[in-house]
């Protein structure tokens, strides 16, 4: 078990493993999300009181959440990088940022839709929209610091540095609808997170969504992380033969 | 198994009424989504095709077992012994 972990942190290891692992985990995570948005688009009953429009709850809860935990990710990995040094850690930190944003982009996008019909606005200053607004700023100031720097290592450090000051952000978004009487519900409403303030037709779906969410953050912070580490182990053998298939089985098109 | 729960197509596109908020909040997510698949595989051919490019400047470069190489070695020894 450890000695997988440990495999995982060696740049090399961490292709191997990934190359057989990348289509499996991609079929999975399509056949949740179709599922998923389907059921919750056209087979969950409607809400006795926002009729179809609550159907966003589906895209809406899981990118919310999302955005949190690969927030959570990001640290974990930066936290490693400094303390270990380890070279992968950064890579994956790197490459958590954009999908982070992304998803951080879609939360409160579709949160303004939900609310309009609901709450009557696309937008308010509540506690949890705003602190979820400032994790957005966040994730784009990591990007940003990361490629202010001339040396990858300076940026590396700097980001890491910010991804962990950033932190602090995050239970503040998580209890910002306890700890502030605004306008957001606490979660627990919704019936995601006590399964029985809502019947299952309706969060069973959201379950399948849920899960092919996590599959979809995987798979693109793990493609992302297998290009970065072609990109910065390039001048390792195993690198240059690779490339050189590539180049033989005419991968890239003609160059 | 759970019932389809619109009269046809055109009562499902309606959604009861909020189909510009249900369907702007779907269309954005798989908008967002399918950026973030795409990225990373665009990036794989440009990080592919620069490494090439790469390996092909060393080549000319260190011209040791190129056929390119062997040449310009073989002028600059006639060259030396002139």
């Amino acid at each position: 078990m450890w000695q997988w972990f440990y495999k995982l942190g060696s740049p090399r290891h961490f292709y191997d493993m990934t190359t057989g692992f990348v289509p499996w985990l991609a079929a999975v995570t399509l056949l949740l999300l179709v599922t998923g948005l389907v059921w919750g688009l056209g087979f969950a009953p409607p809400d006795y009181q926002m009729g179809d429009n609550y159907r966003i709850i589906y895209i809406h809860v899981p990118t919310a959440s999302g955005a949190i935990w690969i927030y959570v990710m990001m640290a974990t990995m930066a936290a490693m990088h400094m303390i270990w040094n380890l070279k992968v850690a950064d890579m994956v930190a790197k490459s958590c940022a954009l999908i982070g944003a992304s998803f951080c982009a879609v939360a409160l996008f579709t949160g303004a839709f939900w609310g309009k019909p609901t709450w009557g606005t696309y937008w308010i200053w509540d506690a949890k929209l705003t602190s979820t607004l400032i994790l957005l700023f966040v994730y784009v100031g990591v990007m940003a610091l990361r490629t202010a720097f001339d040396s990858d290592t300076a940026g590396s450090k700097a980001a890491s540095v910010l991804t962990l000051v950033g932190v602090v952000n995050l239970p503040i978004i998580y209890y910002a609808a306890y700890w502030w009487n605004t306008l957001h519900q606490r979660s627990s409403e919704l019936g995601v997170r006590d399964a029985s303030a809502n019947p299952p037709e309706i969060w069973i779906p959201a379950f399948f969504s849920g899960f092919g969410l996590i599959g979809l953050i995987f798979l693109v912070i793990i493609l992302h992380t297998r290009n970065e580490i072609l990109l910065r182990e390039r001048r390792a053998q195993w690198v240059q033969e690779l490339v050189q298939q590539a180049a033989a089985q005419n991968e890239v098109g003609n160059a | 198994m759970p019932e389809f729960q619109f009269d046809g197509v055109a009562d499902f596109l309606s959604m009861g009424g909020y189909a510009l908020f249900v369907w702007a909040s779907y269309g954005f997510f798989a908008v967002v989504m399918g950026f973030n698949l795409w990225l990373p595989y665009r990036q794989r051919v440009k990080v592919l095709r620069l490494l090439q490019a790469r390996q092909a400047r060393q080549q000319e470069q260190s011209p040791i077992g190129s056929d390119a190489g062997q040449q310009q070695r073989a002028q600059q020894q006639q060259g030396e012994a002139h």
